[in-house]
């Protein structure tokens, strides 16, 4: 994306970071592919983070994995089992792991500062996570995110619900973690040592991974369902997925199932959320799983129309050992979501209990950024797809710029903000993505220990609701959550853009 | 476990049946007829603020509705609208993920002209369009009048809604009696091509 010549002389105000600096790369194990280790409960995971070779189109970097994997070991659990992780930091950062989405006991959740200290290199951590609801889940550390997160340190979590029927028949399921990674010539792009970079609109990469792949591929038989996991590990883009040709329904989403499942053209799925779809392949051939945007180019004021192939599903001419093609055709209503969730539905048309406002305070940015910025303010796209101003999004550090959350009630703003719950209370918060600041953008915001359901978006109910811990906010929209307070501690809520993070914007609560 | 029977190829999402045409035939003189609306769009941005206009559809009353509104953008008019007013809102349509989106990554928005005080006009019906903005694809949304919004979707990344007079609700085209018109939020996208305090500066070759 060419950007005019003044911004491209600008650099950031802080030192470039690369892991593993004086390390000679070719001491270190080459990452493998990541493995399943099914658990059962009362089990113990040795889990440990190391730097590791990664060679990606025939260029070897050095970064981060767990277990020497990437993405890290699938963890496989049923429903209610309990492990202990006995995890060992042998990087060369303070880092910590916090279980996306699970309702894990508080002094396990992973977060320095608030649930642990950081664990220091060559340091260790017991956790204890106990798998309370069925869904797909992620960890990854909770201590610049931004870089370890990026450089790969992430695997997911499956929780096998204890219904078999759970959800409908499907031939077989396949778990893909999607992330991207910024190379350039050189190699890995410089991380911010002192203070992230990309804090405007976060680091997008341009090398797409697919279970740390840049060429992922997979085999189907014609007519299987397949039963996709799909998991967005990236630190700030958000995907729009569709495996071209084939239909697809989703199914259910962070924590368990839709009300009602969908057919769908295409999935949205933003950093750290996770969407379960089921895919029929009828015919024999090549399907692309592709990301289709349509970009932004600021420098011509254009939209441009990009399509990256993520993957590619080989479909043989064999045929599915079992037929669910006619059960793929229904698409179902649960009644146990359906239930469980009635409880709340009277929220829909309560005034909130909270209203947070999403912004952004920018006073220390370069003049020409500023500048340029205030010339800009006649459209923002509801998400930033792709990286439109690069070079103004790099020099960004969290040094020069503060993302908000503020309580609109108290004034209260990020980690001042500590609201006090009980266990059992529900409370509804309206969040209010501020679309007057200096660059609105959409946040996924992530809520911890609990689970949340999205009731409203603008003012229009949603009529399918899934338990979430992560709903993605477009700019200037208006949503409503309702958050079940069931466990009880200290917990942190905040964009999952990692490099948002970085630059403030959390919040802490606390559930007595 | 409830089931019920799929709906075929439907994406979830819901299209509205709207008549969408794109001909090169149409296209040459489309252009001339579009003159006006483009000069009245250009040269006159539309304004997002309090219109003098609303439309009788505002979100179901309740709490969850009351801090919000979709983007309302009033149009327009030409001299033939006289005294008359235009808005146009518009919305996300429903969605699963939280934004709308095609599967080629358009936004999907749910789209609503009303009209104030346009006079009778005997042997037309006045009709609400929405076209991309380089005219190659249109969409008669339907008839409109001072009683009776129309609502549309619309799934491009720029656009202009405007309203005409027409022999015919369900005109293929549109003539050139222009009432009202307003490009979409996206249309006024800034461009950073030299200009403000770059103005002095080489600009890159886009092309490069």
């Amino acid at each position: 994306m060419p950007m005019l010549p003044p911004l491209m002389r600008l650099r950031p105000s802080v030192s470039p970071f690369l892991p593993g600096e004086g390390v000679d790369v070719a001491s270190l194990s080459e990452a493998r592919p990541g493995r399943i280790v099914d658990l059962a409960n009362g089990d113990t995971l040795a889990l440990e983070a190391s730097l590791v070779r990664r060679t990606i189109r025939g260029r070897t970097y050095v970064m981060y994995a767990f277990n020497g994997q990437h993405p890290g070991p699938l963890i496989r659990v049923s429903q209610g089992a309990e492990i202990v992780v006995d995890f060992t930091n042998r990087i060369d950062l303070p880092t910590s792991v916090h279980w996306h989405g699970v309702r894990v006991e508080n002094r396990y959740d992973g977060v320095p500062g608030v649930t642990q200290d950081p664990v220091q290199p060559g340091g260790r951590f017991m956790y204890r996570v106990r798998f309370k609801d069925a869904g797909i889940y992620w960890y990854h550390p909770h201590h610049r995110e931004d870089i370890q997160q990026d450089l790969g340190l992430y695997g997911n979590m499956f929780v096998r619900p204890l219904a078999a029927d759970y959800y409908g028949p499907a031939n077989r399921e396949e778990f893909l973690v999607l992330d991207d990674l910024l190379i350039d010539d050189a190699g890995l792009f410089p991380f911010g040592e002192e203070a992230a970079t990309h804090t405007l609109m976060g680091r997008f990469g341009n090398v797409f991974l697919v279970n740390g792949e840049p060429d992922f591929g997979l085999e189907a038989k014609r007519g299987e369902v397949v039963r996709f996991f799909l998991t967005n590990v990236s630190n700030t883009r958000v995907f729009n997925l569709s495996f071209d040709g084939a239909r697809m329904k989703v199914v259910g989403a962070d924590i368990g199932k839709f009300e009602r499942e969908q057919w769908v053209s295409s999935v949205v799925l933003a950093p750290a959320q996770r969407y379960v779809v089921d895919v029929r392949f009828e015919g024999e051939g090549r399907v692309a799983l592709t990301n289709r945007i349509q970009a932004i180019d600021h420098y011509l004021a254009t939209f441009k129309p990009r399509v990256d192939t993520l993957a590619v599903v080989a479909v043989s001419e064999k045929e599915a050992a079992e037929d669910h093609a006619e059960a793929f055709e229904i698409l179902r209503e649960n009644a146990d979501v359906i239930s469980e969730v009635d409880r709340y539905r009277e929220y829909v048309d309560r005034a909130p209990d909270y209203e947070l406002e999403l912004t952004l305070r920018a006073d220390d940015l370069p003049l020409t950024i500023k500048q340029m910025m205030q010339l800009d303010t006649l459209y923002f796209p509801p998400v930033e797809w792709n990286d439109a101003m690069p070079m103004i999004n790099y020099v960004a550090s969290s040094r020069e710029l503060t993302w908000v959350l503020r309580d609109e009630g108290s004034g209260a703003e990020n980690m001042e903000i500590n609201w006090r719950f009980q266990v059992g209370d529900a409370v509804k918060i309206r969040l209010h993505n501020d679309i007057r600041a200096l660059h609105p953008m959409q946040h996924p915001m992530h809520f911890h220990g609990q689970r949340l359901l999205v009731l409203a978006q603008d003012g229009i109910a949603n009529d399918n609701l899934v338990w979430k811990d992560t709903v993605l906010l477009p700019t200037g929209a208006t949503t409503d959550i309702l958050l079940e307070l069931s466990n009880p501690g200290r917990w942190m809520a905040h964009c999952h853009i990692a490099e948002h993070l970085e630059a403030g914007m959390k919040m802490v609560f606390e559930v007595e | 476990m409830r089931e019920s029977t799929g709906a075929g190829r439907s994406s979830g999402i819901r299209i509205q049946e709207v008549m969408v045409r794109r001909s090169p035939l149409f296209i040459t003189a489309s252009l001339y007829s579009a003159v006006p609306i483009l000069a009245v769009a250009v040269l006159s941005a539309p304004k997002i603020g309090e219109p003098p206009l609303t439309l009788p559809h505002a979100p179901p009353g309740s709490a969850a509705c009351a801090a919000v509104a979709p983007i309302r953008i009033e149009m327009t008019p030409t001299r033939r609208a006289g005294g008359a007013s235009a808005v146009y809102e518009m919305r996300f349509s429903s969605s699963t993920f939280g934004v709308t989106v095609s599967e080629a990554g358009h936004y999907l928005y749910d789209v609503e002209v009303a009209v104030k005080g346009l006079p009778e006009k005997t042997g037309a019906v006045f009709v609400a369009w929405v076209a991309t903005s380089d005219l190659e694809e249109w969409i008669n949304l339907g008839p409109i009048t001072n009683d009776q919004p129309i609502a549309g979707q619309v799934g491009w990344n720029k656009f202009i809604v405007f309203v005409t007079a027409e022999s015919a609700s369900d005109a293929e085209s549109w003539s050139q009696e222009f009432y009202f018109s307003a490009l979409s939020p996206s249309s006024r996208m800034h461009t950073m091509l030299g200009h403000g305090p770059f103005s002095s500066e080489p600009c890159l070759d886009p092309r490069n």
